[in-house]
């Protein structure tokens, strides 16, 4: 077990390409850590930065505050599980399990006891005699997490070992995964860009966007308290609606937004004064957030007009767009959209092309400024007077 | 015409090209291995006619003339030896350059690479001349090393490991580098036993280019110690009575390994063939 630390760590390709920008990341010994973020973020450059299978640019990278920069792959003491699992073709599932043991001459008996632990831990012992080839993607797995875990590495770094598999299986090792690195207590830093997998795995999670981290934290932390607007777009399954709009007036305790000639007041201790905002921001509010409720003046209340409606089961996906057409300008207009996405009971009937009002808490909004890198508003931080109207 | 009789004619096209080719390909070689069984005599008389290809008796006799004329075990000897000196030593020096042009980050590797690809398409006779007063200089003519040196580093054969190496998954190398393996632990333990193909396909290639060479030996040997078959085969246009049946016989008995080697690496050369990227 292990304590990593990046310390602003950058790594630049010819062109210049800055894949990795000044991160630092502290990780406790035994944590499980998981990086996610869109496709070429640099999560997998990070890791393989740690494992050795990149150098580092700039920054250093510590183990147990011993740097690791310039210590070849062999001698980190790291186990990675790849993408597509890297299981040597041409041994059986014993053998590549044997193999990372017998390059530290691990005495034979010792490691024919291992092999054994870790197969039965895993539920290989009744394919140990099987190529890869025979094996389904499933048992690929297990064996590629088997012989991470048979020389008992200082880290484990996983690099998305689970978008190979069905959606069921998903489910299935991933809470295996997480079981196993309790019961082992192994550092390890785990990369995805799926968010549910973030969601559910790590202690903590690192969003990351073009090469720069953009939020670490518990993942409950930071999908309720998102530290900017991508962070806030990119966790969620659907993401947070992020709405250009227009604050019409911003005092302290009030705030009036102009969405698309919609007027909406809102009312609490936690609002940001004017000069913060600035004319225009960024109106957030998570799909689930957006309740379907009666016209009434007299609390806030988006109109929209239903678009397109996809049912999920108990819940269903409604996607809308603003009554008007006119959205204000902010220099985000072409990044977010007035498409916005509620997440609705089934229960409820939804008519394509009719319009509905949903009603909006002060609790359950984010205020981003202008540029989308900032949130203007901490409503978690505080308690949030009753909406008056 | 229907969309069936349109695919039936296509069909037929298809197989009388094929067999034309295919008659072209294996006709020689039938008429060779029928021919050496006949006798002298009937071979030449007998070639425009249907006894060509079934003849009316056949005898063992011209590859007992053939062995007794000319040393054939000595030359065959010879042959085997430089061969397999050519593709041993070929296969360890190829596949390493293709695996360092393919993997290693080395300064000046795209100039290298462009090297490989310049020298691969100058003909051999091209520099037979210059190498025959290089290499006579110092001394190597008439022995078996003037024979193997010259051909173990080879420009196909390299391509076709550099072309092989490229599209092996880079994560089996990574993940050997993290279970502990160096470079040439990784390369001996993982890579060569995945690479089964691309060695099947250079040793079949280099052995049927060293098989027959004839040039350089030719140039560089004057003593039959040390010469192949294919200088053997030419002394009996040169040693009379010219016999036919036996020279068809001596074909036959040299061209038997190849078609030995090439039956037992074929599976493989197929698959290494089309994984480096020269289909077909």
């Amino acid at each position: 077990m292990a304590a990593i630390r990046f310390d602003q760590v950058s790594k630049l390709y010819p062109g210049p390409v800055r894949a990795v920008d000044g991160v630092s990341i502290d990780i406790r010994d035994g944590e499980f850590l998981v990086l996610v973020g869109p496709s070429g973020c640099g999560k997998s450059t990070l890791i393989r930065m740690l494992a050795g299978l990149e150098s580092v640019s700039a920054g250093v990278i510590s183990i147990d505050d011993r740097s690791v920069n310039d210590l070849p792959p062999e001698q980190r003491n790291t186990a990675m599980v790849f993408q597509n699992y890297a299981l040597y073709p041409h041994m059986t599932v014993r053998g590549n399990l044997a193999f990372p043991l017998k390059m530290r001459k691990t005495p034979p008996a010792e490691a024919r006891a291992k092999i054994d632990e870790v197969a039965e831990l895993l539920e290989l012992s009744p394919i140990l005699d099987r190529k890869p080839a025979q094996l389904s993607g499933g048992q690929r797995q297990r064996v590629a997490m088997g012989r991470a875990i048979v020389r008992d590495p200082a880290v484990f770094l996983m690099d998305e070992p689970l978008s190979n598999l069905d959606a069921k299986l998903r489910t299935q090792i991933r809470a295996d995964i997480a079981s196993l690195q309790h019961r082992l207590g192994t550092t390890t830093i785990y990369v995805t860009h799926d968010q549910v997998e973030a969601m559910t795995l790590g202690h903590r999670i690192c969003v990351m966007k073009q090469g720069a981290v953009q939020q670490i934290g518990p993942p409950g932390e930071v999908y309720e308290r998102p530290a900017n607007a991508f962070v806030a777009g990119f966790l969620g399954n659907p993401g947070m609606n992020l709405i250009p709009a227009g604050a019409v007036s911003a005092a302290p305790d009030r705030l009036e937004l102009d969405l698309a000639g919609q007027s909406l007041a809102f009312e609490s201790s936690a609002i940001p004064s004017g000069d913060r905002i600035g004319s225009n921001c960024l109106l957030g509010v998570r799909p689930e957030a957006l309740t379907p409720v009666k016209p009434n003046s007299q609390e806030p209340q988006l109109r929209c007009t239903i678009e397109a409606v996809e049912l999920i089961g108990h819940e269903q996906l409604a996607h809308l767009s603003l009554a008007s057409s006119e959205m204000p300008s902010t220099p985000l207009a072409g990044s977010y959209t007035d498409k916005i996405i509620a997440r609705i009971p089934s229960t409820v009937r939804l008519e394509r092309g009719s319009a509905m009002w949903f009603g909006l808490s002060p609790d359950a909004i984010y205020i981003f400024e202008n540029d989308g890198e900032k949130r203007s508003i901490d409503h978690r931080a505080t308690e949030s007077p009753p909406v008056e109207s | 015409m229907s969309v069936t009789q349109r695919n039936l004619w296509r069909q037929a096209i298809r197989l009388l090209v094929l067999g034309l080719c295919t008659t072209a390909m294996v006709a020689p070689l039938v008429f060779m291995i029928i021919g050496s069984l006949k006798p002298d005599a009937a071979v030449l008389t007998e070639a425009g006619t249907l006894a060509a290809i079934f003849p009316n008796e056949v005898s063992l006799q011209n590859y007992t003339d053939a062995a007794r004329r000319v040393p054939f075990g000595r030359f065959l000897f010879n042959s085997a030896l430089i061969n397999l000196a050519i593709v041993v030593l070929g296969l360890a020096v190829n596949a390493l350059a293709g695996y360092a042009l393919a993997r290693l980050d080395l300064p000046g590797k795209k100039i290298a690479l462009a090297l490989v690809m310049a020298v691969l398409v100058i003909p051999f006779e091209a520099i037979a001349i210059p190498l025959f007063y290089q290499l006579s200089a110092i001394g190597l003519r008439d022995s078996y090393l003037v024979q193997i040196v010259p051909f173990i580093a080879n420009p196909l054969s390299i391509y076709l490991f550099y072309s092989f190496f490229l599209n092996l998954p880079r994560e089996l190398e990574e993940a050997a580098r993290l279970d502990g393996a160096g470079t040439w632990r990784t390369f001996i333990t993982i890579i060569v036993p995945n690479a089964k193909p691309v060695f099947a396909a250079v040793t079949i290639v280099s052995f049927l280019f060293s098989w027959g060479a004839y040039l350089w030996p030719l140039l560089m040997t004057t003593r039959a110690a040390v010469r192949p078959l294919p200088l053997a085969i030419a002394s009996f246009y040169t040693l009379p009575p010219r016999q036919w049946g036996d020279i068809l016989a001596f074909g036959v008995m040299m061209v038997a390994p190849l078609l030995v080697i090439f039956i037992v690496f074929q599976r493989w050369f197929v698959t290494g063939v089309a994984n480096s990227g020269m289909k077909g």
